[in-house]
């Protein structure tokens, strides 16, 4: 495909003051104001902002993909020397795929389920070539399995996108879209459903095909931290609008516009310790109660420091493992397959227990027979010094109010039908409280506690962003005052200053009420800000336990090693040092 | 047989294609009848002796059994004789003349000793059934045996016989010899029979007409299974196997005799009667001309009842005879024992009102007496309860109940069928008019399946719910008093459950006139004795007339020698035959 | 895999076992606790005349006063080893699988059902032919043109056919299409292989009666699906690789769509199979469906027990075949019981 040869002719990507307009019928929605960059032919760009920023809007404009929508699209946009916005549909079919090729956030979902990778791959080939021969297509399919690294392609080009685990099938979408060799590879957050080894894993395949097939690539994430290491230049959006541009040494070093500071603070940072993230919570949090007029006397969080070790654990969890029938094979038989296989510790009242790990690790399995949801297998749990391992549903009646849980996805955990003042209030009314009133008021002094206006009380949960929605999780969690409050990745469904905001709270409810938190995620900076101790999980079983700084500063285990250097970090030369390591290690593996 | 089918169905769509042609109003089309309103009920309707053709007959719900000695439904005694030659017959003509008898398989009318215990009757020489064999005196004693004495083998037919006949228990599918034993039929030749009864009966002969008489050979006999394929004595045979809830289709019987009988003319060269066909489909075909018959003899469903009733063009077309059924209420007296209290419900129903329930002028007359009109020994004009416009008299009801001593009413039960609308609304009438004099009418539902079976008809049920009052409906067996009201008032009739005589009347005077017309020769002597019974009903005020309910049915210009034999209460389906260009 | 198909049938022939005792229930036991003797039962079936002493030739007959465990296990064991029957003086061997004989009209009751089932056959399976093709084509259609004139006019349609029962929509075609105007023949069912011609005649109108009804079901939930897997990543990276819009839909889109509707279907055609009793009636076809429901107005008990174990038989059969297509059309889903 000629270039039409006009401008940068070494820009294979060029965007001129693109506006993108949704109308509603509430008025006119612009998603996007006036944006505008350049790609050079082997160059990468990130584009990085938090949701409602426009850069997914962004990277489907590039795609064509707002076609047949209400999308209002002006300005230019030129890949490959082709104007996307006026060419015909057949022209951009043409282009979709040949010239740009796109990955997508969510591999689980991106691939056809119900058709074999090798039928996905030939026919993205085919259609751009369609008198090319099915052996050739086929065998460039491979070969380019083969290259995103899958192993053994000739064999796995027959199975479906379900036989793979997520980091394989977003090789296999990166495949998909090396298939005609594009010009342009535009990822829309890749990594972001992946496991950090995995995200390590993805971003470096990533960099490496844009050096060896010279491809341009756009990277688009909410992540600083996950495009620092594989661009050259990045776009900071937010609201449509880019706040920030430039070489991105430079805007991760000194960022000139505000934005981009608070955004680079409250990324979590793995160097943080708990003892200096919650200083400086408290510090700010009696800075901002002296803006409002309220004295915090610094006495008043010394009672809820944890008692460490001392007297009666609130939680006593004694090699804990749980099974679970599989049937497999022709012949179905059940075999047991242990998700936990021996997991205990003591947690202390005020204290926050951490526990990280990949999918798979048997984290949320752990939580959940703590909320006695699962009834172990093996093992025993004590709380308050009451053995509740195979207490009966009913006498655990008094451990549900004890013991609360907050999701990972709060829209799912909340009935849209119901108020959200109803849904926090129903526990309540399950425990026995009969005064309406009583209920609404004890509510909306929550409401308030956890940062939202009791106004809110008679809203659906549809009307609350992501953020808002996690409060309301955490304030139905501590209506019933629970003793015990279990954190399942309850940030990792949000944008990072949400995060930060959610996190502060939990900390600030911890001072308060004297809470015990387990909190469980896939996140090694998070983990580290929030946990006084730290349990690394992998395959159902502890690697490695400590005290959080002992266990970050100077792991023992070699996956809690492989796991730092995965890690994705901020400072870009950082990034490239810890990825020539990853290589060097691997290269190393492979001779 | 396949190939016919095949006929039968492309004859129906050229039928259809002519009937678009024209247009198709809801009538079928064509001139207007040159028949009146009404004229099959006592003319006979385009005579004919054209023969051919196919007569078609359809009809909802199936034959309770195609076996002609294990059948009790009106319309099927009236089909199965195309198959089923009797003893004798009731005469084919229009009007009073129907009721009369005349021989069919015999040779003249049977005849009685002096007190009507011993019949005797011989049967025509040389007629024989489909496969050319000769049909036997024995034939018919074995097939009386086996309707009648066949230890529950067959169980639906009319028990007259068992009732009748001079006969100790004994089963026809028991022992080697079917007949050993049973001597209350003698043959002394092949073409006598000579029946010996219990005790007197001079309508005996009516008995004879029904088909139980109709010969079956030992050998040909298969219990049950004998309905799927009928020997045939009559003009007609089965073609093909009898499909229950699918079809029956008839051809004709080339060892059948015309001259033999004098009861069917046999004019179709084929009979085809089509099982499960939904009622208003039957009524819609009818009108298009695209089925002659509805072979149920009942008239057409409510829906196109007013259609047809409101249409000018077709009234040429309808018949409005009697059904030939009594609409009553039973007052039962073991509940209500006072007659008094229940000559003052008779007082006080609303008749007019009840009559209104029933569809007014068409759907039949005010009943005031318990004989149906073409029954001789009827007076319809006899009402011992009369009241101003038959809207009651409630004035002689409440003396009636202060002469029972309830002057202040009382309060009782009235059982109804749940799925009889008629009777439903009824039912409200009576309550309504009855309030007037302070009975309290409380109405139950009961399904139709089981009402005498287990509910009206148990007298344990009725005693244990206080069940004063029944709602019911009544045709005669044979157009007579006897055959039509003593299951109803004769006192031996009553039983413990399946009752039908549901009032429980035993009044030793009316069971005395019935014993008494048994031994009666004369006809209309008996009918005198009828209508003194039928007053006698009415002054015990076991039975409350409520209407004489008629049908209405359409008679398409196609169909020949259409005529309403009131012994069958339908037309008389032997005549019928079709005319079509 | 033979294994998986022998468990399930297995468990298949347990719920038969189960429905015939549940029917057994309701029209053996429950009338008795309704206080309904066992001769109260056989007068059903003595006609007008119900003398005592036919009634108890007829309860002896029926075994009805035998205690109901024993019927049960008589009635199964007569299905699984067949049963001689006393006609008259003739003894008629009754084969298994043996369903016995109508207590009403006394014919061997599988016979007369296997005499039906063609007329069911071909009705329910026409009929799902029609109703699959036309619901999946509107939905498709309204899905793609969401919003458009064909889309409320196909949804409002579909709305009316969901809710208008086939005694009015099946009332309304005889009394217009055949009647009036005369485009069908009045006729009853003739079997395929005698009359192909005629056979379609005959069919076509209760197949589009019944079909209206389930095609309405079958566009609806097409759309919801179409609309719903049209909003999937995967369909996204369809159009990303510069499919046309032809092969999204219909490659892409279709067969997870169609892949839920394959569960309804499969059920639909259990249940029509078992006799599409409205349909039947209407149409005066004599098929299984218009046979039950005629068994069940004159209680006639071994027929009701007939057809209902058929009905069960097709429903579970059904969902078999369901069952095992569903791995090959989404290879997502492992046979596992």
């Amino acid at each position: 495909m000629a270039s039409t040869g006009s401008a940068a002719s070494d820009a294979v990507v060029r965007v001129d003051d693109l506006r993108v307009t949704f109308p509603t019928m509430d008025g006119d929605v612009h998603a996007v104001k006036g944006l505008s960059f350049e790609v050079p032919a082997g160059g990468a760009l990130g584009i990085v902002g938090e949701s409602g920023s426009g850069k997914s809007v962004t990277s489907m404009a590039l795609m064509g993909l707002h076609r047949g929508s209400r999308a209002e699209i002006t300005g230019a946009i030129e890949v490959a020397g082709q104007n996307v916005v006026t060419a015909s549909d057949k022209k951009l079919r043409q282009m979709r795929g040949n010239d740009i090729a796109m990955v997508f956030q969510d591999p689980m979902q991106s691939l056809h389920p119900q058709y074999t990778i090798g039928n996905q791959l030939i026919e993205a080939y085919q259609v751009h070539h369609p008198k090319a021969a099915k052996s050739k297509a086929r065998k460039r399919a491979v070969d380019a399995l083969g290259r995103v690294g899958i192993p053994e392609p000739e064999k796995r080009i027959n199975a479906y996108p379900h036989e793979f685990s997520g980091g394989m099938r977003q090789r296999v979408v990166i495949a998909m879209g090396l298939m005609c060799d594009p010009k342009v590879l535009l990822a829309d957050e890749p990594t972001t459903a992946l496991d950090v080894t995995v995200q390590a894993q993805v971003l470096d395949l990533l960099d490496e095909l844009r050096r060896d097939l010279n491809m341009a690539l756009i990277l688009v994430s909410h992540d600083l931290a996950v495009v620092a290491g594989s661009v050259d230049e990045v776009v900071v959006m937010r609201h449509g609008r880019v706040v920030e541009r430039g070489d991105v040494r430079d805007v991760l070093s000194k960022p000139e516009h505000p934005y981009t500071r608070a955004l680079l603070d409250a990324v979590p940072r793995v160097e943080v310790s708990r003892a200096q993230r919650r200083a400086q919570d408290r510090a700010d949090r009696v800075a901002r109660d002296k803006c409002e007029g309220v004295v915090t006397k610094p006495g008043d969080f010394k009672a809820f420091t944890p008692a460490t070790g001392e007297g009666e654990p609130l939680l006593s969890v004694r090699d804990i493992a749980q099974s679970f029938k599989v049937r497999g094979g022709m012949w179905g038989r059940a075999t047991d397959f242990w998700a936990v296989k021996g997991v205990g510790f003591d947690l202390y009242k005020g204290e926050t227990l951490g526990i990280v790990g990949e999918s798979g690790s048997g984290k949320s399995t752990v939580s959940r027979m703590i909320m006695r949801l699962l009834e172990p297998s093996k093992g025993s749990i004590h709380f308050e010094g009451k053995d509740i391992t195979h207490m009966r549903e009913r006498e655990l009646r008094p451990l549900r109010r004890d013991v609360q849980m907050v999701f990972q996805n709060p829209y799912s955990s909340l009935n849209p039908r119901l108020t959200i003042g109803e849904s926090i209030g129903t526990a309540l009314k399950v425990q026995g409280e009969r005064d309406g009133k009583k209920i609404r008021t004890q509510v909306q002094d929550l409401l308030e506690r956890v940062g939202l206006e009791p106004n809110h009380y008679n809203r659906f949960p549809h009307a609350f962003s992501g953020g808002q929605r996690q409060r309301i999780a955490i304030a139905r969690a501590l209506i019933l005052k629970p003793k015990l409050i279990i954190c399942d990745e309850p940030v990792s469904a949000l944008d990072v200053s949400t995060q930060d905001q959610v996190l502060r709270l939990l900390s600030e409810l911890q001072d308060d009420f004297g809470l015990t938190y387990i909190f469980v995620a896939h996140d090694l900076a998070v983990v580290r800000q929030v946990s006084d101790r730290v349990a690394v999980m992998r395959k159902g079983e502890v690697v490695e336990m400590g005290d959080s700084d002992s266990v970050y500063e100077n792991p023992q285990s070699d996956y809690t090693k492989q796991l730092l250097t995965a890690a994705p970090v901020l400072d870009p030369d950082e990034a490239r040092r810890l990825r020539a390591e990853r290589f060097a290690e691997r290269d190393g593996a492979a001779a | 047989m396949r190939k016919r089918t095949f006929g039968f169905v492309a004859l129906g769509a050229a039928a259809t294609l002519l009937l678009s042609a024209c247009g198709g109003s809801a009538t079928g089309g064509g001139a207007e009848s040159e028949n009146e309103f009404d004229q099959g009920s006592t003319q006979i309707v385009n005579p004919s002796d054209k023969t051919g053709g196919t007569l078609r007959y359809a009809i909802e719900a199936d034959f309770d059994s195609a076996d002609p000695g294990n059948t009790y439904y009106g319309w099927s005694w009236n089909f199965q004789r195309y198959y089923a030659r009797t003893l004798l017959s009731f005469t084919p003509e229009p009007g009073e003349a129907a009721t009369e008898l005349m021989p069919d398989l015999a040779k003249e009318m049977p005849e009685p000793n002096d007190d009507f215990t011993e019949w005797t009757v011989e049967i025509q020489e040389g007629l024989k059934y489909e496969d050319g064999s000769e049909i036997v005196a024995e034939d018919i004693k074995y097939a009386i045996a086996r309707s009648n004495f066949n230890g529950g083998t067959l169980t639906l037919g009319p028990q007259y016989f068992a009732e009748h006949l001079d006969q100790d228990d004994h089963n026809v599918y028991e022992g080697s010899d079917p007949l050993a034993g049973f001597d209350s039929i003698e043959t002394p030749d092949d073409h006598t029979l000579v029946f010996h009864l219990k005790k007197s009966f001079s309508e005996f002969p009516n008995v004879l007409t029904q088909l139980q008489t109709a010969p079956v050979p030992v050998e040909a006999d298969q219990g049950e299974l004998y309905q799927e394929n009928v020997l045939s004595s009559g003009p007609y045979k089965f073609d093909g196997k009898y499909q229950p809830g699918v079809q029956l289709h008839l051809e004709r019987n080339e060892h059948w005799d015309p001259d033999s009988d004098p009861v069917r003319p046999a004019l179709p060269d084929r009979v085809e009667l089509e099982i499960g066909v939904a009622q208003d489909e039957i009524d819609q075909r009818l009108v298009n001309g695209e089925v002659d018959v509805d072979a149920r003899g009942t008239g057409v469903g409510p829906a196109m009842r007013s259609t047809l009733l409101d249409d000018e063009a077709v009234q040429g077309n309808l018949d409005n005879p009697y059904t030939g059924a009594l609409r009553y209420m039973n007052i039962h007296t073991p509940i209500i024992e006072d007659v008094a209290c229940r000559q003052a419900i008779m007082y006080a129903v609303d008749r007019d009102s009840m009559w209104r329930a029933w569809g007014g002028e068409p759907g039949g007359d005010i009943a005031t007496n318990l004989l149906p009109p073409a029954i001789p020994g009827s007076n319809p004009e006899s009402n011992l309860y009369p009241s101003e416009d038959g809207k009651g008299d409630v004035e002689a009801a409440q003396a009636k109940l202060d002469s029972c001593g309830e002057e202040d009413g009382f309060s009782t039960t009235l059982a109804v069928r749940a799925e009889n609308d008629n009777e439903v609304q009824t039912a409200e009438s009576v309550k309504e008019a009855l309030a007037r004099v302070n009975i309290d009418v409380n109405i139950e539902s009961y399904p139709t399946a089981d009402f005498f079976g287990q509910y009206a008809g148990s007298q344990d049920f009725v005693r244990e719910n206080d069940i004063g009052l029944s709602l019911s409906g009544w045709g005669p067996d044979w157009p007579s008093g006897y055959g039509f009201a003593s299951k109803i008032t004769h006192g031996n009739a009553i039983m413990e459950t399946g009752n039908f005589n549901t009032s429980e009347l035993d009044d030793p005077e009316v069971n005395g006139l019935w014993d008494e017309a048994l031994l009666t020769e004369d006809p209309e002597e008996r009918a005198a004795i009828y209508e003194q019974i039928d007053t006698l009903v009415m002054e015990n005020a076991a039975i409350l007339p409520v209407v004489f309910d008629k049908s209405l049915i359409y008679r398409s210009d196609e169909l020949t020698n259409a005529f309403y034999q009131p012994a069958f209460m339908m037309y008389d389906l032997m005549p019928l035959g079709v005319d079509r260009d | 895999m033979l294994n998986y198909i022998l468990r399930r049938l297995g468990a298949g022939l347990l719920l038969l076992v189960v429905v015939t005792a549940v029917t057994f229930w309701i029209f053996y036991v429950l009338p008795r606790w309704a206080g309904v003797t066992p001769q109260g039962m056989a007068a059903m079936y003595v006609g007008k005349a119900p003398t005592p002493e036919a009634i108890q030739a007829t309860v002896d007959r029926l075994g009805l006063d035998q205690p109901i465990a024993v019927q049960f296990v008589e009635f199964l064991r007569n299905l699984i080893f067949g049963q001689e029957f006393t006609f008259g003086r003739q003894t008629v061997e009754c084969a298994a699988p043996c369903l016995g004989y109508s207590f009403s009209t006394n014919s061997p009751v599988l016979p007369q059902i296997l005499d039906r089932l063609p007329v069911t056959l071909s009705l329910g399976l026409g009929a799902a032919v029609i109703w699959v093709v036309g619901g999946v084509s509107v939905g498709v259609l309204s899905a793609v043109k969401k919003g458009s004139i064909f889309d409320r006019l196909a949804m409002g349609t579909a709305l009316i056919g969901v809710s208008l029962p086939i005694y009015f929509t099946g009332l309304l075609a005889l009394s217009f299409l055949v009647h009036q105007w005369g485009l069908f023949p009045v006729s009853r069912y003739v079997p395929f292989g005698e009359d192909p011609v005629s056979w379609f005649q005959v069919m076509i109108l209760p197949w589009v009666t019944l079909a209206f009804l389930h095609a309405a079901q079958y566009a609806r939930q097409t759309r919801a699906g179409m609309l719903e897997t049209l909003g999937e990543d995967y369909i996204r990276t369809a159009r990303a690789k510069g499919l046309s819009e032809r092969k999204v839909i219909f490659k892409h889109a279709l067969r997870p769509t169609l892949t839920p509707i394959l569960t309804i279907l499969g059920l639909d055609i259990g249940m029509v199979l078992g006799g599409a009793i409205l349909t039947e009636k209407v149409f005066s076809l004599n098929g299984v469906g218009a046979y039950a429901i005629d068994s069940i107005v004159s209680k006639d008990l071994p027929v009701i027990l007939g057809v209902t174990l058929l009905g069960a038989v097709f429903i579970v059969v059904c969902n078999l075949i369901v069952d095992l297509l569903y791995p090959v059309i989404d290879p997502r889903v492992r046979i596992t019981a």
